[in-house]
């Protein structure tokens, strides 16, 4: 009996040897420190970095930050400390990246991105407009991000209108109509507040597209003053004082925006192509998507949000590892087959969500705009909640976001235009 | 001769041996940064900037410019008011119902305390349901009112300071109480007991007996509640993020904003800015109010 006992234990033992040593083969990858914003997860996401694990054996460590204006402050505060993720994902504006000072903090992709992806994946051109101070540090894992309007389309049928062809004529023709309806013309968001930067940014598409004012602010010869900023916080105080947002609109949120839009009582909300996949599947057919400027409907666009790879990452074999795996034709095939946006790479076709459909229509049509400029205004939605609330009037508000321009611009030492 | 050894010098440094570890750690995660912070808001450290050089004012020059300063400075101080003022009221009120050592005013002050045990952003998340136009506390009110109810609680540039304050109050009132708690059970019954036999009144004995007489107490509430509410900033962002507008913002929230623009040194200026604030209306008040200690 004893014997029995002392054979079986060795056995056991034995056995239990073999396992750990098996399992300590498999475990051997560091896992690879992702940071990744809140607004833009989906499944989508999450499928491609359980595939990367499967393909690659490197565990992935997903820490997901809150969205909108937190994100913004929370990535760069965390470069400069020591807890630097391996993987960062931010978003591809030149303004943008400027705030994680890429040329101090990120890994340069340029070479590697000509070896890899250029003219095969990614058109050159695209890749000089990612391209910060001239040089290329992100790899796009969003698609062309298009910054407009859902609208709900049972609601544009109802009413009886069409899409507005600018914003005079949303005002002055189609919200009347929208209301009178009984619906809600417009679904501002108050409260989460990045969802209003839509109507300002939206509103000078044209003035930014067709004039060379940016280029005028980069080199300090503009300020926001000579922008059509002013105007478009003007539209909001009118469009407040009409009547034309949800009641309590200082309480507006993102997930209220999303459920306003798909629940068919509103007409439309300030949101971006990646929110498209977070549209219930139920109102999916349902919420398109448009543009409007202020004479017509020309699209903003931001460029690829992407995956950066901070200098200090522990893990670089890891983050090198996942650029060359999701670089992929069938990795980007599949992501892009289940995000369904328009892909900023060649040759893969993607079934599109209404949402990215609409706003591709809109790019499409006619040369659209994208902010290039090298300093940061804050968040345009601030500034519009103040007016919306009525803390503020128009002019008011302006002033506070040129004068925010001009610190950041003084900050990174651009000449500025002061008065 | 000594009773620990024959060298004086250590018989009186011997008990700074023990306070030693905890004052490292206090130095290392306190003092320096503050030691530090005080240095990087003389300089032009930015996120654009590889190296970083002393500015001197520059950056309080800049400071006096800042839109905003009059604004988060007239909300930091509502805030840190109206939490010193209810929590303090709040927090007295609920130790003289509680003073009594019995099952159930343990139970209710362990009820009480509770919330100060849970993170204020779980606290905030809770309160932003309950909050919303078409939350409970709405839903409860039309009940009440048998109409239908939808006050902005989270959406008024006139009140939303004072609904987050009272959140604020509502999670640390707890607190308070136990220490009003602590400092009602040292005054000794001779003293209660006599003012009985005086004839003087609830009231009477309120103001005049027991307030003199906890007056530590009260000075150490007033003042880490004052000082607490003035640097807060958790309540803020998860129930408003400085919203609506920018009627709730504060100067730390301003100052995470800077952080965020890649400012760090106009943010250090900021913060060391907060700090003489506090400094200048935690020192003053404490001063005053130590004068009114009664000793028995």
């Amino acid at each position: 009996m004893k014997r029995g006992i002392l054979v079986l234990l060795a056995l056991v033992l034995a056995i239990s040897a073999f396992a750990g040593g098996s399992q300590e083969k498999s475990t051997s990858k560091k896992p690879v420190k992702v940071i990744y914003c809140a607004d833009t997860m989906s499944p989508a996401v999450e499928n491609l970095f359980k595939r990367f694990t499967a393909d690659t054996g490197y565990p992935v460590d997903m820490e997901v930050l809150p969205g909108g204006n937190d994100y913004n402050t929370l990535v760069p505060a965390r470069f400069i400390s020591s807890d630097v993720p391996d993987l960062c994902f931010f978003w591809g504006s030149q303004n943008e990246q400027s705030m994680l000072n890429p040329a101090e903090n990120i890994l340069d992709l340029t070479d590697w991105l000509a070896k890899n992806v250029k003219d095969k994946l990614i058109p050159e051109s695209l890749l000089r407009a990612m391209a910060y101070a001239g040089r290329n540090y992100h790899l796009p894992v969003s698609g062309i991000v298009v910054r407009g309007f859902f609208y709900n389309k049972d609601v544009l049928q109802k009413a009886g209108v069409a899409l507005p062809k600018s914003w005079d004529d949303f005002l002055k023709n189609v919200a009347p109509k929208i209301k009178a309806a009984g619906f809600t013309p417009v679904y501002g968001m108050g409260l989460d507040r990045w969802g209003m930067d839509f109507h300002m940014e939206n509103y000078v598409a044209d003035q930014f597209a067709t004039t060379d004012i940016q280029d005028r602010l980069n080199k300090g010869q503009a300020n926001l003053y000579d922008t059509q900023f002013l105007e478009s916080l003007q539209m909001i105080k009118k469009l407040q004082d009409a009547g034309y947002f949800q009641d309590n609109v200082m309480t507006g949120t993102y997930d209220g925006a999303v459920a306003a839009i798909s629940d068919g009582t509103t007409f439309m909300t300030g949101l971006s192509s990646p929110v498209g996949g977070r549209i219930p599947a139920a109102a999916q057919d349902k919420v398109s998507a448009f543009c409007l400027s202020k004479e017509g409907n020309r699209a903003y666009i931001a460029l690829p949000q992407g995956m950066f790879v901070p200098k200090k990452a522990k893990n670089m074999d890891g983050a090198r590892a996942y650029l060359d795996w999701f670089i992929k034709p069938e990795n980007i095939a599949k992501y892009y087959g289940e995000l369904k946006v328009s892909p900023p790479y060649q040759g893969v076709k993607v079934d599109m969500n209404l949402t990215s459909a609409g706003f591709k229509s809109f790019v499409d049509a006619e040369p659209a705009m994208d902010i290039r400029l090298k300093a940061f205004y804050g968040q345009a939605g601030n500034y519009a909640a103040q007016v919306l609330s009525g803390e503020k009037t128009p002019e008011e508000a302006l002033a506070e976001m040129n004068a925010t321009y001009i610190q950041n611009a003084k900050a990174q030492g651009l000449p500025v235009k002061e008065k | 001769m000594s009773r620990y050894s024959q060298n004086p010098l250590f018989d009186r440094l011997h008990p700074l041996f023990y306070a030693l570890p905890a004052i490292i750690l206090y130095s290392l995660f306190f003092l320096l940064p503050i030691l530090l912070n005080f240095g990087f808001a003389f300089t032009n450290w930015t996120v654009f900037h590889k190296t970083i050089q002393f500015v001197w004012i520059d950056n309080f020059k800049e400071l006096l410019k800042e839109l905003r300063l009059l604004l988060v400075l007239k909300n930091t101080l509502i805030f840190s008011i109206t939490v010193s003022v209810f929590q303090n009221l709040f927090g007295f009120l609920l130790a003289l119902a509680l003073q009594e050592r019995t099952k159930l005013n343990n139970f209710f002050r362990a009820v009480i305390f509770f919330p100060c045990l849970v993170s204020m952003v779980a606290w905030g998340q809770l309160f932003t349901s309950i909050l919303d136009p078409k939350g409970v506390l709405n839903a409860a009110i039309s009940a009440i009112l048998s109409g239908s109810v939808a006050v902005p609680w989270l959406g008024s540039r006139l009140f939303t300071i004072f609904v987050v304050a009272f959140v604020n109050v509502w999670v640390w009132t707890g607190f308070a109480m136990m220490i009003y708690i602590t400092s009602l059970n040292t005054i000794p019954t001779e003293i209660i007991d006599a003012a009985n036999i005086d004839g003087v009144g609830w009231l009477g004995k309120i103001r005049h007996v027991i307030i003199p007489l906890i007056m530590p107490g009260i000075t150490l509430n007033v003042i880490i509640s004052l000082v607490g509410s003035m640097k807060e900033f958790d309540v803020v962002m998860v129930l408003t993020k400085g919203g609506p507008g920018r009627s709730t913002e504060v100067f730390n929230t301003l100052i995470y904003e800077k952080i965020g623009a890649g400012l760090f040194g106009y943010a250090a200026a900021l913060n060391l800015l907060l700090i003489l604030l506090i400094a200048a209306l935690a020192f003053p008040l404490y001063s005053r109010m130590s004068k009114r200690v009664v000793d028995l």
